[in-house]
């Protein structure tokens, strides 16, 4: 259905801790350009499997994969792949805000200095514009020497969104990132999410079915390391083709 | 009427108050017992005569106290010290905490911390049958006689006059008891402090940190130097200066084999005679409240401001990296 415009071809993928396979066989494409969430009961690999997608996983030394995932049709596990590269293309803002003990203007410099760029004038461009596309120029514009452990729980959120959104990623992976939040900062960064994937292709992990529900385009529901069920959010929500995803989203279990 | 179990509550208070307060109050006496002890010769001979005085001759008729050359001993071998033993220990550190794969990283942290309780006196020791006659026997020769006369025979301008007449001056090693054979093995003994300080501190950076310079695309290097040594300067600058006491208080090492001459060294070869290793060397033979006896204990006051100091530094380092760790919030 959506092969024409996939962004990312997983085919027959696996992915192991030692003998223990935390994904399996999992095929599935992702839409650019558009929010996938992936949902599922705790422990069934949702946040291995993103983390995979930028292989966060190998900084976990006993984990090695099976089958290929094509990232703009190249496979991001082959030999001689940039990791570097495509951890630029493909950013990532995890569970817990973890913005850099340092000032919010150098948490969203990092990314661009690690590129070579050293001009202030060009750096203060990218951070201003990184912070507005994040939503958080107006709050924070008059505080950009001050440390980003200074700002709340959201606004540290959408700090790192912004830090992230400073390489100029072409997908942006979200690992939970609301958990750790109230119910204002998760609306916002909701919002923002809205506003971002007009130019930014989304996958987003959630324990959230209503969010999932509310912001997502196509939803995957994952039980056990398995892909059970992929497809149109609006499809999955209301008219699920396997029961145990039926069971899942009516809260029969999880 | 109490119950028992207040009773013997109170007992158990009572004994481990006690046991507590003796200890501190036994280094307390000592410390007031040092500083009156040094008192004497301060107010005898004149606090600038002493500290800036040139000559240490505690046994000559008239004595004369002048403390700078220990001052100055002491200052010379920390110094030289601190340059070997610095950057060696936190590249250990670095290594240890980032780099080496987990079973390497099981095995040396024990074993540098082992080290760390390695007796100084064995230090000594080999530095004084073992290097101090390579320095002087075979060093010594091929630095000052053969390189400048390789140097001579290239006849290049420059080569074959001043670094060549610089390295017969300068290379010769008359003794090999002197601060360079002393630096070496205090390296050898603040290597294991300031590592496994550092180490310790570098595990303590959080995780996240790292996931999230990875997650930007910066390689492990990038990840060490931008974010987690930054992180925990703090820690890594209480590591150094644990480790720059450890030098300074160390006396089995200087006394064994820094040459003790109390002159001011002039050069890395010169032997000197560091605050220690007078106070250990000339106790023994100082009268019981002698000038010569108030004045090692003038020696031991200053060398207990010097550790002190560092200490509090250290001290007040650690307290304001911890106040920022709780202030962080989540």
């Amino acid at each position: 259905m959506v092969e024409s415009n996939a962004i990312f071809e997983i085919r027959n993928f696996s992915i192991h801790y030692g003998d223990f396979a935390a994904v399996r066989n999992v095929t599935v494409d992702i839409e650019a350009s558009k929010i996938t969430a992936i949902i599922g009961p705790s422990g069934c690999g949702k946040s291995t499997l993103l983390r995979a997608l930028n292989r966060m996983n190998d900084l976990i030394v006993s984990s090695w994969v099976e089958g290929e995932t094509l990232f703009r049709g190249v496979n991001i596990y082959q030999r001689d792949a940039d990791v570097i590269e495509l951890r630029k293309r493909v950013g990532m803002v995890f569970q817990k805000p973890n913005p850099f003990p340092n000032s919010v203007y150098e948490n969203v410099a990092y990314g661009p200095k690690l590129r070579g760029i050293k001009k202030k004038s060009q750096l203060d461009g990218i951070v201003e514009n990184a912070l507005v596309r994040a939503d958080l120029w107006k709050e924070v514009k008059d505080k950009l020497n001050e440390s980003g452990m200074s700002l709340s729980g959201g606004q540290m959120q959408r700090l790192c969104i912004a830090r992230s959104l400073a390489q100029e990623p072409e997908v942006l992976l979200f690992d939970e990132p609301t958990s750790a939040l109230d119910p204002i900062s998760t609306a916002n960064i909701e919002n923002l999410l809205q506003e971002l994937q007009k130019t930014v292709t989304i996958i987003i992990v959630t324990h959230n079915m209503q969010q999932a529900a509310r912001i997502s385009k196509y939803t995957a529901f994952m039980y056990l390391g398995e892909l059970v069920e992929f497809g149109d959010t609006d499809t999955i929500f209301v008219n699920p083709r396997n029961k145990l995803t039926e069971e899942y989203i009516t809260g029969r279990f999880g | 009427m109490k119950l028992y179990w207040q009773k013997k509550e109170k007992t158990v208070e009572i004994i481990v108050s006690a046991v507590g307060l003796t200890s501190v109050i036994l280094l307390l006496l000592i410390a007031i017992f040092l500083f009156k002890e040094a008192f004497y010769i301060f107010y005898r001979e004149g606090v600038l005569t002493v500290l800036f005085g040139k000559a240490w001759y505690p046994t000559y008729d008239p004595a004369s106290f002048g403390m700078l050359p220990l001052v100055i001993g002491t200052l010379a071998v920390t110094v030289l010290t601190a340059v070997m033993a610095i950057p060696l220990g936190l590249a250990t550190a670095i290594y240890i905490a980032e780099v080496a794969n987990h079973k390497v990283k099981e095995f040396l942290k024990p074993l540098i911390e082992m080290l760390a309780s390695f007796p100084s006196v064995v230090l000594g020791f080999f530095g004084m049958v073992i290097i101090a006659p390579i320095l002087s026997n075979w060093l010594s020769p091929i630095l000052s006689e053969k390189l400048p006369e390789i140097l001579r025979s290239t006849n290049l301008p420059y080569l074959s006059t001043t670094l060549a007449d610089f390295c017969y001056d300068k290379l010769f090693i008359a003794s090999g008891l002197n601060i360079s054979t002393a630096a070496l093995m205090l390296t050898v003994r603040a290597i294991p402090v300031i590592s496994s300080i550092a180490e310790d501190a570098l595990t303590a950076v959080p995780r996240t940190y790292r996931e999230a310079s990875y997650s930007l695309g910066a390689n492990k290097w990038e990840t060490i130097w931008r974010v987690v040594v930054p992180a925990s300067v703090s820690g890594l600058s209480v590591a150094v200066i644990l480790g720059i006491g450890t030098i300074i208080g160390e006396t089995m090492i200087v006394l064994m084999v820094a040459g003790g001459a109390a002159v001011i060294p002039e050069w890395i070869f010169d032997p000197a005679r560091p605050m220690p290793s007078a106070i250990a060397a000339e106790m023994a033979e100082a009268p019981y409240r002698s000038l010569h006896y108030h004045a090692l204990f003038g020696v031991g006051a200053i060398l207990f401001l010097m550790t002190f100091i560092l200490s509090l530094i250290s001290d007040f380092i650690s307290k304001k990296y911890r106040s920022v760790r709780i202030g962080e919030k989540i």
